[in-house]
């Protein structure tokens, strides 16, 4: 059941922990979709809250909510205004999940990749170990999903290591980042069949992790992982009823859009492991029904890009050599690319 | 709900109530499971079932003392949680201590008995009812009444659910008169235990009724039988319109599932008849995903009647089209495993006799 916000709870504070404790797109969005909603993240003390408002962009590109695109524009304007560099870098990651499947257009895949890099960037500015692993947890699904098990691989070689994990079992990271990071550390682990001893090692951190936070889509994303285990160990029927239950709860619930992109790639994995005769009919469910769609156009992405690229100049000089820019250099900006209209003044 | 794959059942906090309180550390602790298996089957499997560390155990034991852990491992995820660990291959577990135990030994009968309801359960029945001879042999051999109730039972239980409920009597009379003989309370409880399900398996609620009274409230059997008994109240309520006790009933297996010991196929069946006759379709589905999910291990039979329940009451059309699809993918793999050679024979027999056993066998 989505939570939703209490009287006499601060807005704010409200949206900022939902999301950044506890992945909670669907409350944010069922609480804050329409934009006249977001006056209430603005206080008259404080003004806008950058992580409040970074969540609320997060939340509605998550559950693929057109408004995404004006909550991103403002989000990151007010990081590069406040010059935070963590945030910013929150939000180009939240960019490089967009559309996280197969069949993402030229355009989205483009610009999803140049996220990726300029996330990179910035937590390296900002020296944020954990949020760089975070990132590459991500990207790391994202890839396998796409079916580029050698990007996935290579990526998630480096996430494999000591040092790592040490840093996301510190304080430094919430639950909510060690769970995304742990996840894929286990995908890792079913593919490349390594010793059981440590895969099972895996897996019971992934349950205490799991048990420890209240992620929004933890239950469904440690069934997804049930389910590859049950490819993996070639079970067909709990693969199956895996998938069944999976499928019966995104028709019946809002699940935001990355955990379907999961599930159509499952769903694919599923019929060319176990049934080549039904390998069309599901796996034109899994491109059709169950998969994420994105109403964004390749205009909309490129003017997105050019604005970032353009408010990101007010950043310090150092910094903003070391970034790379997310539009397209041949294209010209144009004077009315900063043409969201706020419902407030910044 | 988060799901818990990933726990070992058998790990659970608060059942160290049996002979086993925790892992063991060496074979001193081992010997335990072989002197339960002496003491007969069901004796074994409530050992099995009030131990709480089974799979932890099988790393600090010896090699012949593991035969006898596994078997105790695999009649746990099959009678008491109807679950295991996804990388558990039980039928290859349960065939290697076939092969590792000395042949004509209580070990190798009672695994190759255990291994019968795993291939029954799959679909494969001629496989099944091969495993039943081998043990009753065994069991005839060495004169052991009490484990032949038991592996009659289980066979009969097998029949009921495939529809063969003529050569089912047989055998639960066959059972009846072993159990009798072993003088045995637990085994002529099993027996009547499995009479009742036949009766409702046939479709004959009064007999089923008739036949659950004769088991009292003070049952002596272990969790996952006594869930079959609360599931058989469940069903009798139901058709009796009897709305106080179906309740009671639903509450006290709901109970049982808060320990991990699942509700089975049969209240499963009989809830789901309840909510679409109550209109609601959707709390049906998630019941039956729910059972299918967490009871891999329930027979292939049971699931089919579950999914056909569903699938095919008018309601069904509300359905998501994914999931209707997927569905009917499931259900069309699961005809093809369950269909049987119409010629089959299912009958088992006692073809060995003891030749110093106590004269247990000799009501036949």
């Amino acid at each position: 059941m989505p939570e939703i916000l209490r009287a006499g709870e601060e807005p704010q504070r409200w949206v900022a922990e939902r999301w950044v404790k506890h992945g909670d797109s669907l409350s944010i969005v069922n609480q804050f979709a329409g934009r006249s909603s977001w006056n209430q993240l603005s206080s008259p003390q404080q003004g806008l809250n950058i992580v409040a408002m970074y969540s609320l962009a997060g939340a509605l590109a998550a559950e693929g909510q057109a408004q995404w695109l004006d909550a991103t524009r403002l989000a990151w304007r007010m990081a590069v205004l406040k010059r935070d560099l963590r945030s910013l870098a929150q939000i180009a990651t939240t960019l490089s999940q967009l559309g996280r499947g197969a069949q993402t257009d030229a355009p989205l895949h483009s610009f999803v990749e140049r996220s990726f890099v300029l996330a990179r960037a910035l937590c390296k500015a900002a020296h944020w170990g954990v949020g760089e692993h975070v990132l590459n947890a991500v990207w790391a699904r994202g890839l396998r999903n796409r079916g580029d098990h050698t990007g996935f691989r290579r990526t998630m070689q480096e996430l494999d290591k000591p040092r790592v994990l040490r840093e996301m079992l510190s304080q430094e990271a919430n639950a909510c980042e060690r769970f995304q990071v742990v996840l894929s550390l286990v995908l890792f682990e079913l593919e490349r069949s390594s010793a059981d001893s440590r895969l099972d090692w895996t897996l019971g951190l992934l349950a205490e992790l799991a048990s420890d936070s209240d992620v929004g889509s933890t239950a469904v994303r440690v069934q997804l992982i049930d389910t590859e285990l049950a490819i993996k160990h070639r079970h067909f029927d709990r693969a199956f009823v895996g998938a069944l239950q999976l499928c019966q709860h995104m028709a019946s619930n809002h699940t935001e859009l990355g955990c379907r992109a999961d599930l159509a790639a499952l769903l694919r994995r599923l019929t060319s492991v176990f049934a080549p005769s039904t390998l069309d009919k599901l796996t034109a469910l899994a491109c059709t029904d169950l998969y994420p769609t994105l109403s964004t156009s390749a205009q909309e992405l490129h003017s997105l890009a050019r604005d970032m690229d353009r408010i990101c100049a007010s950043l310090p000089a150092g910094v903003r050599a070391s970034l790379p820019r997310l539009a397209h250099s041949d294209k010209v900006a144009s004077a009315d690319s900063l043409g969201v209209v706020l419902p407030f003044p910044l | 709900m988060v799901n818990n794959f990933l726990s070992d059942p058998g790990r659970e906090t608060g059942r160290g109530t049996g002979p086993f309180k925790g892992p063991s550390t060496g074979s001193a602790q081992a010997d335990p499971f072989a002197e339960q298996l002496k003491l007969g089957p069901l004796e074994f499997l409530q050992a099995a079932e009030a131990s709480p560390s089974l799979r932890a155990m099988r790393y600090t034991f010896e090699s012949e003392q593991v035969l006898y852990l596994d078997l105790a491992l695999a009649s746990y995820y099959k009678f008491a949680t109807q679950r295991a660990p996804a990388n558990e291959r039980l039928n290859e577990l349960l065939q290697d201590i076939i092969d590792d135990a000395p042949h004509n030994s209580l070990v190798s009968a009672e695994a190759n008995c255990l291994l019968a309801v795993y291939q029954a359960d799959e679909g494969d029945l001629s496989g099944s009812v091969q495993r039943y001879q081998r043990a009753i042999d065994v069991y005839a051999a060495v004169g052991r009444a009490d484990a032949l109730a038991v592996c009659f039972a289980r066979h009969a239980l097998t029949l009921y659910e495939h529809g063969y409920h003529r050569e089912a009597d047989r055998s639960l009379l066959e059972a009846q008169q072993f159990a009798a003989a072993s003088a045995k309370p637990l085994y002529v409880q099993y027996c009547q235990l499995v009479g009742s399900l036949g009766a409702i398996y046939q479709g004959r609620a009064e007999a089923a009724a008739k036949s659950a009274r004769a088991l009292s409230a003070s049952v002596c059997l272990g969790p996952g039988d006594r869930a079959l008994y609360q599931a058989m109240q469940f069903r009798i309520a139901v058709e009796r319109d009897d709305l106080a006790a179906t309740e009671s009933a639903w509450q006290a297996l709901l109970q049982l599932q808060a320990k991990g010991i699942p509700v089975g196929a049969i209240a499963t069946r009989t809830r789901v008849a309840l909510l679409l006759k109550q209109g609601q379709f959707t709390d049906a589905t998630d019941v039956v995903l729910h059972f299918l999910h967490g009871s891999p291990l329930a027979s292939a039979v049971s699931k089919h009647q579950l999914m056909l329940d569903l699938i095919k009451h008018p309601s069904s059309a509300v359905m998501a089209d994914s999931v209707k699809a997927l569905f009917e993918e499931l259900l069309k793999v699961n005809e093809r495993a369950i269909r049987q050679d119409p010629c089959l024979d299912v009958g088992i027999a006692l073809t060995a006799r003891a030749d110093h056993h106590d004269g247990s066998l000799s009501h036949a």
